[in-house]
């Protein structure tokens, strides 16, 4: 008896190269939130002042639109793999709309801080939290090209790691909002 | 219901939960928010991984990729504490 039911494998799915670029993500990722973590032990008083000025309902509702971005993403794979183009096609295209809604909700709360005056400058809270913030964006922004970019001729081999990366993007969110946004107060 | 749907299903209802428990903020001790906080991102992460993902299948890999979320929630959950 290995314990090993008849559907379970034990290969990665989907190519290695993308399994390795989502762990070299995290991994970046995770240093910089446990280096923002170390530091809030070092300023948490300051760090707490700051993380009230931050919307935590936008970053909740950023949240749930990643994670359903996430599911129309995996539907699309899902069709892509049945043959379903148009399925999977208008799939990729919502879970695409989401994310720039997400990317909306984003730069409407960089603006906000910025009419309430919070300066980067000499400020480690604010510091840490654009460049994170910001990276993932950048991540965001780049994973919406893709969603689109392959919704023209949705392939399976073109659909499973666009929508894997996408995946990835809502994995660091759901890491970095509870220690940005939640930890501090 | 699918376990696609079953997951999304979950993980919204985890965010809506921290978000009440956010907005009516109700008096908890700080290990029983961040228990709260990071638990649900344990349980969004572990989904994400497993279906989204597609690791539930893959046994090796899913216990390596539970196991280092496990160690990073952790060290996180230690440094949250004071």
């Amino acid at each position: 008896m290995t314990g090993v039911t008849d559907d379970e494998q034990d290969g990665l799915p989907g190519h290695v190269l993308i399994w390795v670029l989502i762990a070299s993500e995290i991994l970046v990722f995770s240093v910089a939130l446990v280096g923002f973590l170390v530091m809030r032990l070092l300023h948490a008083e300051a760090f707490r002042a700051d993380a009230h000025l931050l919307h935590a309902g936008a970053g909740t509702m950023g949240m749930i639109v990643l994670l359903t971005s996430g599911y129309a993403a995996a539907l699309a794979q899902d069709l892509s793999r049945k043959g379903s183009v148009a399925g999977a096609r208008l799939r990729l295209l919502v879970a695409a709309a989401l994310g720039l809604v997400f990317l909306v909700l984003k730069f409407a709360e960089y603006r906000d801080l910025w009419l309430q005056g919070v300066a980067l400058e000499g400020n480690s809270f604010f510091t840490l939290y654009a460049l994170i913030t910001g990276f993932h964006a950048a991540h965001v922004a780049f994973g919406v090209a893709l969603l689109i970019l392959v919704a023209t001729r949705p392939k399976p081999q073109h659909v499973e790691p666009s929508v894997a990366f996408w995946h990835m993007v809502d994995l660091v969110w759901v890491l970095v909002f509870p220690v940005l946004y939640l930890v501090p107060r | 219901m699918t376990q696609l749907t079953r997951s999304w299903l979950v993980m919204a209802a985890l965010a809506f939960l921290v978000a009440g428990f956010l907005f009516f903020s109700p008096p908890l001790p700080r290990y029983l928010w961040l228990a709260l906080i990071l638990g649900a991102a344990f349980i969004k992460s572990r989904l994400i991984l497993l279906d989204y993902l597609e690791l539930r299948s893959a046994r090796s890999w899913r216990q390596a990729a539970v196991a280092s979320l496990t160690v990073l929630l952790l060290l996180m959950a230690v440094l949250s504490m004071p």
